[in-house]
């Protein structure tokens, strides 16, 4: 027997897994439910809960699980629940989390109209990103002092990439 | 009789493949033609030939009219077929086409040029009797004349390249105030998109329906109308979801579009496959927009309710054969569905989502057709059009068709981006859809709140959570001691776009 915490979407939720002569079950809000997961090639699953027949696509290339579920797909932490319990009471939580500007899509660095070491203005165009066939201002947004600058005019970025870091 | 046995096929992705399918539907040879990033890609796989642009991007190689001709050359093609996009409409190439003994599929340069210049566009429209929306008649690049001709217009008016298309270089203007910031904005779009930075202004008809008029010319003097395609439901003015017919569609409104679509191919000496756009209003007016001139993206709704192959025609045409058809062969049988399947969120907007299609099952069965451009394990490139196929269903009623469409929406299997399909079931579920109330408006009107429209249901969310503790469980057991939180810049990341709002930041 195991029991999780899995947490994603903003929402957690309570798993206790059990194996029975080879058998896996879960159960869930105090429901108990068989499972059948059979792997169809790499990151593919087709997965029978209590004979509702889903396919279900994984990656689990970072900490969590990327789930693909009906065309949409969410991230999820799963975590031994005692020792999530533990962790919380420590006060154990996020890092520091640094100020940046990532690109919010992938696309073009058009034009760089900042320099590292300029102090800006909260919403100052900052650079030029071409995405979507359309010319955008990416602006900042924050009143500060920038770092660096990570892009150069002309280079393609994917999305969530790092383009300015602030001071 | 020109002799066609080889086409060059200078486009990339789901089109590339469909000619290549008309290609070889006529016993011509395909050839391919890919950027670095798609040298796997599915369009190189179906052709029998295939060479490199050499280079990543879009103006590095699908655009290079040098490259593509000397290809052309060097593989003895007969003709080159443009898809849509990158070089379907740029006159200068079908001019080189010509001047290297090629034959470019698609009208004549001088046809081309006329066409794609919005202002001349309008004026050979209103010479040919069709009727327009209020515009100004030039060029409005000086600021305080284009604001004179805006007041004069009235207000909300539309800023649109005279070059443009796919909505690029277009704003909507509702007073004065942001008349000017917009122009520019308009302007520079325009030059960076089309190397031509005029823009002009036009009444802004407020709810529209967006009604196109497929048509069909040889080089003997027939014209044709393929009847009608509803394309009202856009986002940032490109088109969605597309039907035929549409909805509103009376065979005595059909006969009149069909007839102005006619006129203006016919005053403007049209060859091959075009498509005439109106807006028609809530009182069944219908103005004259624009002429594209190459195969639409959505034909294949056309193909579906004729039983017509656009490409097999197009061939026909560059061939100097005359139709295959004339008017009164022309029948409309059903009703046919496109979705339009894009690598997308939806819910955050429409970015962009590429990357690696590490599941891709396309949905099949009775009245079912995937036009596509990928297969399952490949990748979605940052330099393109993030389109990743074109889902289209039949029906011999519109309610059969949309009830087709949801259930193929449902088996589309598509694991690694996030895709359109969770945006194309909504409007297939959507009341107004179903009753047939569109405009261009729709999204806006119908989804204030996109996202919120877009939102997992907790069942769903639910057992994508059960999903990964299974899996976790089964398969990778990740439960260690040091378990940490997803990354931080992709939490920061989610935080600061909540925080700000996506729009506002843009």
């Amino acid at each position: 027997m195991k029991k999780v915490l899995v947490t994603g979407a903003e929402k957690s939720w309570e798993f206790v897994m059990r194996e029975d002569d080879g058998q896996l079950y879960i159960t869930s809000d105090g429901t108990e439910s068989p499972v059948d997961l059979i792997r169809l090639g790499p990151n593919r699953y087709s997965l029978i809960i209590n004979g509702h027949s889903h396919e279900i696509g994984v990656d689990g290339s970072f900490d969590g699980y990327r789930i693909f579920n009906g065309a949409r797909s969410s991230q999820f932490l799963v975590e031994d629940f005692e020792l999530a319990r533990i962790k919380k009471k420590a006060g154990i939580s996020d890092s520091v989390k640094q100020l940046n500007i990532t690109a919010p899509m992938p696309g073009l660095i058009v034009k760089i109209n900042c320099a590292e070491g300029d102090a800006v203005a909260k919403n100052q165009p900052l650079l030029v990103m071409e995405a979507m066939k359309m010319e955008n201002d990416i602006k900042s947004p924050i009143e500060g002092k920038i770092k660096s600058i990570s892009v150069s005019e002309g280079d393609g970025v994917e999305k969530g990439q790092v383009l300015v870091e602030f001071a | 009789m020109n002799e066609i046995r080889k086409i060059l096929i200078a486009n990339r992705g789901e089109i590339a493949v469909r000619v290549a399918r008309g290609c070889h539907n006529c016993g011509i040879t395909a050839v391919a033609v890919y950027s670095d990033p798609d040298r796997a890609a599915f369009h190189v796989r179906v052709a029998d030939e295939a060479y490199p642009l050499r280079g990543r991007t879009s103006a590095e190689t699908y655009l290079v009219q040098n490259k593509i001709i000397d290809i052309a050359k060097k593989c003895k093609a007969d003709a080159i077929h443009p898809g849509y996009g990158f070089l379907a409409e740029n006159s200068s190439f079908a001019q080189r086409c010509a001047d290297n003994g090629l034959i470019f599929i698609g009208p004549s340069p001088e046809v081309i040029k006329l066409l794609g210049d919005k202002l001349e566009a309008r004026a050979a429209a209103i010479k040919a009797g069709l009727p327009l929306a209020p515009a100004s008649t030039q060029d409005i690049s000086d600021i305080p004349k284009a604001k004179e001709e805006a007041g004069k217009i009235g207000y909300p008016v539309l800023i649109k390249a005279a070059a443009g298309g796919g909505g690029k270089g277009m704003r909507i203007v509702h007073d004065e105030e942001s008349f000017e910031a917009a122009l520019k904005m308009a302007a520079s779009e325009a030059n960076s998109a089309f190397g031509d930075s005029r823009v002009y202004i036009e009444k802004y008809i407020a709810r529209p329906r967006h009604i196109e008029i497929q048509i069909m010319a040889d080089t003997h003097g027939n014209v044709v109308h393929i009847c009608e395609r509803e394309c009202s439901i856009q986002r940032r003015h490109q088109k969605v979801i597309e039907e035929s017919p549409s909805a509103i569609m009376t065979p005595e409104l059909r006969e009149r579009m069909g007839a102005a679509a006619i006129a203006i191919a016919k005053a403007t000496g049209y060859v091959g496959a075009g498509t005439v756009e109106f807006l028609v209003d809530e009182n069944l007016n219908f103005y004259f927009l624009e002429v594209n001139t190459r195969l639409q993206v959505e034909h294949p709704v056309t193909e579906m309710v004729t039983g017509l192959d656009l490409v097999k025609e197009q061939i026909r045409v560059a061939r100097g054969q005359k139709l295959s058809f004339t008017q009164q062969d022309i029948v409309q049988k059903g009703h046919a569905i496109e979705c339009r399947i894009y690598a997308e969120d939806a819910a955050s907007g429409f970015v962009p989502s590429t990357g690696k299609l590490a599941a891709y099952q396309e949905p099949a069965g009775p009245g079912v057709r995937v036009d596509s451009g990928y297969l399952a394990g490949d990748t979605i490139p940052v330099f393109y059009d993030p389109q990743i196929a074109k889902l289209i269903t039949t029906g011999r009623t519109r309610e059969a068709a949309i009830s087709r469409m949801e259930r193929a929406l449902k088996e589309y299997i598509v694991h690694g981006v996030d895709t359109t399909i969770p945006f194309n079931l909504l409007v297939m579920r959507n009341e107004s859809f179903r009753a047939g109330k569109l405009s261009t408006h729709f999204i806006e009107d119908e989804f204030p709140e996109l996202s919120t429209s877009l939102a997992y249901s907790d069942e769903d969310l639910t057992l994508s959570a059960m999903a990964a503790a299974i899996v976790d469980f089964r398969e990778h057991s990740k439960i260690t001691a040091t378990a940490t939180q997803p990354s931080v810049q992709k939490n920061a990341w989610k935080l600061s776009g909540r925080m700000s709002g996506l729009r506002k930041v843009w």
